[in-house]
């Protein structure tokens, strides 16, 4: 009887854990972005409540107290009813954001969203991708779609949405340029190389070394690795020797992986679908006995992957920077080419 | 023997869910204080990476503030994996 309770208790515990890892995998550790939302509209009331039963003239908030609203907002939310910033106090382990009630009938300048992103639209310049990249937290309390006709009226035109939290952020491009997203795939987001196992990429070593700037970066990188990266034959030689680590890590991480599947299959059968009950000492021992050479062989893979960051690593942060700083280089000067 | 194997073995996975959990309740009852020494560590004035995480009490918001007041400008965050990088800045050259 007592057995058969425990086992119920621990394969219920197994359920569970489970389950609370797919919720510790989707949600954020500071909060899901349902939650923050909750959070903004509880702290914005709230914030009515504080200003209606401040007594003095002087009004201090906690700034952390209202971390999902942005001072701006917090500013025009008081600035509506009567209360002008003046200023922030902050020290290692205080934040305040300080207010003066203005007097019945005293002027009370309320900059709201509309006015801020209409400024903000007015004094933006594309970068060096002919983007601008538009925060949209700032204007948390502005819907989207009004978003999106300031930012057509002010003469912009959306491209893209990036990640950002808790809001995404909008990448715009002035309305009259061309369509700069198709040219160089999708500006700044592009990111190539890693899929094919080759960290390098494709590097042009006859571009870069006709690009003074890179040239020069890579004569101080030659000092530092002490080797000519502008060289083929060198980048010849990094590629082979990065293939060769490569393959001698491959192996053994492939036979740990395939030891892992030894070691929990017999366990997870029996856990799921009461495989093998009669005989679990012998699925344990199987279990144990492959886990040996699987924990050995992923420590050697650790090893070897540590030994290839510290022979080769450098060198690859260096092709990488170069071909980066080439790639900048290219864009700008096709920016003042266009 | 058998009896503590299968203990540990079904040990595992709720400790480790519970290590998780107890690490996002100790993030979630730092203080001020700590949220600003992690911003401090992590951030330069030529630049830098920061974790949201790390900083808990403080939100994206109190960051960016933060970063505004040492001349950083904020150039956004990339999507890593699922969920969001760090939050990156560089410094601001207007302001300087």
């Amino acid at each position: 009887m007592l057995p058969t309770l425990a086992l119920s208790v621990a394969v219920t515990l197994n359920v569970v854990a489970i389950g609370a890892m797919f919720h510790i995998g989707i949600t954020p550790s500071y909060g899901s972005v349902r939650a923050r939302r909750r959070a903004r509209a509880r702290q914005v009331e709230s914030l009515r409540a504080v200003h209606q039963h401040a007594r003095g003239d002087v009004l201090e908030l906690d700034r952390a107290a209202y971390r999902e609203v942005p001072r701006c907002e917090l500013i025009e939310l008081l600035a509506r009813n009567g209360w002008h910033y003046t200023g922030e106090h902050l020290d290692t382990d205080s934040w305040l954001i300080r207010f003066n009630r203005v007097e019945q009938g005293g002027p009370v300048p309320v900059v709201d969203a509309r006015t801020r992103l209409r400024q903000e639209l007015a004094t933006a310049r594309p970068d060096v991708n002919g983007m601008y990249r538009l925060d949209l937290n700032n204007y948390l309390n502005l819907p989207h779609d009004e978003v999106r006709a300031h930012v057509g009226a002010a003469g912009w035109r959306v491209c893209a949405t990036v990640p950002d939290s808790p809001s995404d952020g909008l990448l715009i491009a002035p309305a009259w340029s061309g369509p700069v997203g198709q040219q160089h795939g999708h500006g700044p987001v592009a990111a190539s190389g890693g899929r094919s196992g080759d960290p390098i990429g494709d590097v042009d070593v006859e571009a870069m070394r006709s690009d003074r700037t890179v040239a020069h970066r890579a004569v101080e990188l030659r000092r530092e690795l002490g080797f000519d990266p502008l060289d083929a034959r060198n980048l010849e030689l990094l590629r082979a020797r990065h293939r060769a680590v490569q393959k001698r890590i491959v192996v053994p991480a492939n036979v740990a992986g395939l030891l892992f599947l030894v070691v929990a299959t017999g366990p997870l059968a029996w856990l799921f679908y009461g495989h093998f009950a009669d005989n679990l000492p012998i699925v344990f021992a199987i279990s144990g006995v492959a886990a040996v050479p699987c924990l050995i062989l992923l420590a050697w893979c650790l090893v070897l992957v540590k030994r290839r960051n510290d022979e080769l690593g450098p060198a690859i942060r260096a092709y990488r920077e170069l071909r980066q700083l080439a790639e900048d280089r290219r864009r700008l000067t096709q920016w003042f080419r266009d | 023997m058998e009896a503590f194997v299968m203990t540990l073995g079904f040990a595992v996975l709720p400790s480790i869910v519970l290590y998780q959990y107890l690490r996002r309740y100790r993030l979630r009852r730092r203080s001020l204080r700590e949220g600003l020494a992690a911003f401090d560590t992590q951030s330069s004035p030529s630049g830098c990476a920061i974790d949201v995480t790390e900083c808990y009490p403080l939100s994206e918001h109190m960051i960016k503030e933060l970063a505004v007041r040492r001349g950083l400008r904020y150039t956004g965050r990339a999507r890593d994996g699922h969920r969001l990088g760090p939050m990156h800045f560089a410094p601001d050259r207007e302001v300087r």
